[in-house]
């Protein structure tokens, strides 16, 4: 076998590549090629012909840009306040929590035990109407003696928030953890105060993490629809619940594999902005 | 049955789609139907227009009715069979609702009835697909149809048998369920309901404007 690679060390590389080359084509270019087929699509179904219809991308942005700009709204003030509460966590986590360290991890990943939809469903229950945190929120008069919190704006951006919470916690973490110490005190010996100390050299050296998480957190949140089904009202659909009302109850395939290439060209668009401001050595780590 | 069920620990009886799309006691805490045919069935016997022969004009009147609701913020959402635990829990207090939910549930505070202006009946239906097994099937549907086995079923899921003679059979399994009238209706509620038109259902204009008041 060794003898093999030995004597075509020209192809080794490509056959180590070819696993994931493989699985990219089957798995992402097959599936792409075939949404976008469909949304040059026209008719009805089931009776669906190719007839590049392009109008399909104009008439879904037309239609549908306020769920679009509702999406990336929500995913941003999300992935903002997945940033605020992940990074003292981790902070706490990687430099204070010593010997609890790995238990506190495990508090971070312990939803994912619990499947997506099971945790939304969960907030239904601890928001509702009757239920003891909006009587108390009530009592208090943070809200109206006729408020809620289920079925709303802040419910929504809330259950997104916390369902991507993770994504987020975990990069910062791992980013944070890898400091040298020694950087630290190194600061501190030149007369840095904490503060200076943590943003002249703990922050630019966790910038990978909060990049990272960012990302991974920003990008689903986008596309979800889970939270705007369950814990909002018509008026906070996003561009998720769209495409899964186009693809599963009006069946017009074209107008939701339209909708899936608009949301997936703007997040690529929106991704290319943020490498440029940020710089690519931090988006790849 | 489509009907209104309504939470008597939040309201007092809501008894028609004008009180649950206009009582300012009820703002915020009604519920309608994601399902078109349903929502706007209802809809269209309280604005006097016949559900069974839907016109564009009957149409856009009851989806005005339904936008405006929504507008006004006295429609919470749309519900799929979820609005029963909603109704429960006090999230809504008012809002349309199936029989056989209402029955099912079994919660003493829990109402339902025909809307003053008639109710919507439907069926759920069996279908043989294409290069099924029609013999098979034949068989499987002859036995749901024996009044006996269909006694057991009404009981069991609480909904309107489509076999007649099934209410003895149920008065023998199970006294009680059998004088449930969600389940076994009284000839004068099902003299109150109507049916749906199928070409409205089947739509896709009709449909687009429906997901449309949805946010969708």
């Amino acid at each position: 076998m060794g003898g093999f690679f030995h004597r075509h060390r020209g192809v080794t590389p490509y056959l180590l590549l070819a696993p994931g080359i493989l699985w990219l084509g089957i798995f992402f270019l097959v599936p792409m090629g075939f949404l976008g087929y469909q949304s040059l699509q026209s008719g009805i179904f089931p009776d669906f012909r190719f007839t590049w219809e392009f109008s399909n991308f104009s008439t879904a942005l037309t239609d549908y840009h306020q769920q679009l700009i509702r999406s990336f709204v929500y995913a941003g003030i999300a992935t903002v306040a997945c940033l605020l509460l992940a990074y003292p966590l981790a902070y706490w986590i990687a430099f204070r929590a010593g010997p609890w360290r790995n238990l506190f991890l495990l508090f971070i990943v312990a939803p994912f035990f619990v499947t997506y939809l099971v945790r939304t469903l969960a907030w239904l229950n601890i928001l509702a109407d009757q239920g003891p945190v909006v009587r108390v929120l009530r009592d208090v008069h943070i809200l109206a003696p006729d408020g809620r919190l289920l079925a709303t704006t802040f419910a929504v951006i809330s259950g997104i928030t916390y369902n991507f919470f993770p994504f987020m916690a975990l990069p910062v973490y791992v980013s944070l953890e890898q400091i040298d110490p020694r950087l630290l005190e190194a600061a501190k010996d030149l007369y840095a105060s904490s503060f200076q100390a943590f943003l002249r050299v703990t922050l630019p050296l966790s910038a990978p993490g909060i990049v990272a998480g960012t990302l991974i957190t920003f990008i689903p949140a986008a596309g979800d629809f889970i939270n705007a089904a369950l814990l909002g009202t018509p008026n906070q659909q996003m561009i998720g619940n769209v495409i899964q009302a186009k693809f599963l109850e009006s069946l017009d395939y074209p107008g939701a594999a339209s909708l899936s290439f608009i949301l997936m060209g703007t997040i690529l668009v929106m991704l290319l902005v943020y490498a440029r401001i940020v710089g690519t050595e931090k988006l790849t780590g | 049955m489509d009907g209104i069920g309504w939470n008597e620990k939040l309201t007092d009886p809501v008894t028609s789609v004008k009180q649950l799309f206009e009582d300012p006691k009820l703002k915020g805490k009604v519920g309608v139907w994601n399902s078109m045919g349903d929502t706007l069935g209802l809809v269209m016997l309280e604005n006097g227009d016949d559900p069974s022969h839907v016109t564009d004009s009957s149409f856009n009147r009851a989806i005005a009715r339904v936008q405006k609701a929504k507008n006004s913020g006295q429609i919470r959402s749309f519900y799929g069979n979820d609005y029963a635990t909603h109704l429960s829990t006090g999230d809504l207090a008012a809002t349309m609702a199936w029989s056989g939910d209402i029955a099912n549930l079994a919660d003493p505070k829990l109402h339902w009835a025909v809307p003053e202006q008639g109710g919507i009946i439907w069926t759920d239906n069996m279908i043989i697909p294409l290069g099924g097994s029609v013999p098979t099937a034949s068989t499987y549907m002859n036995f749901m149809y024996d009044p006996k086995i269909s006694a057991q079923w009404a009981v069991g899921a609480n909904y309107i048998s489509s076999v007649t003679g099934v209410k003895p059979g149920a008065e023998k399994l199970d006294p009680k369920a059998a004088e449930n009238t969600l389940t076994f209706p009284t000839a004068k509620t099902l003299s109150q309901m109507h049916q749906n038109d199928p070409a409205m259902l089947n739509n896709s204009d009709y449909n687009k404007k429906w997901l449309a008041v949805q946010g969708q």
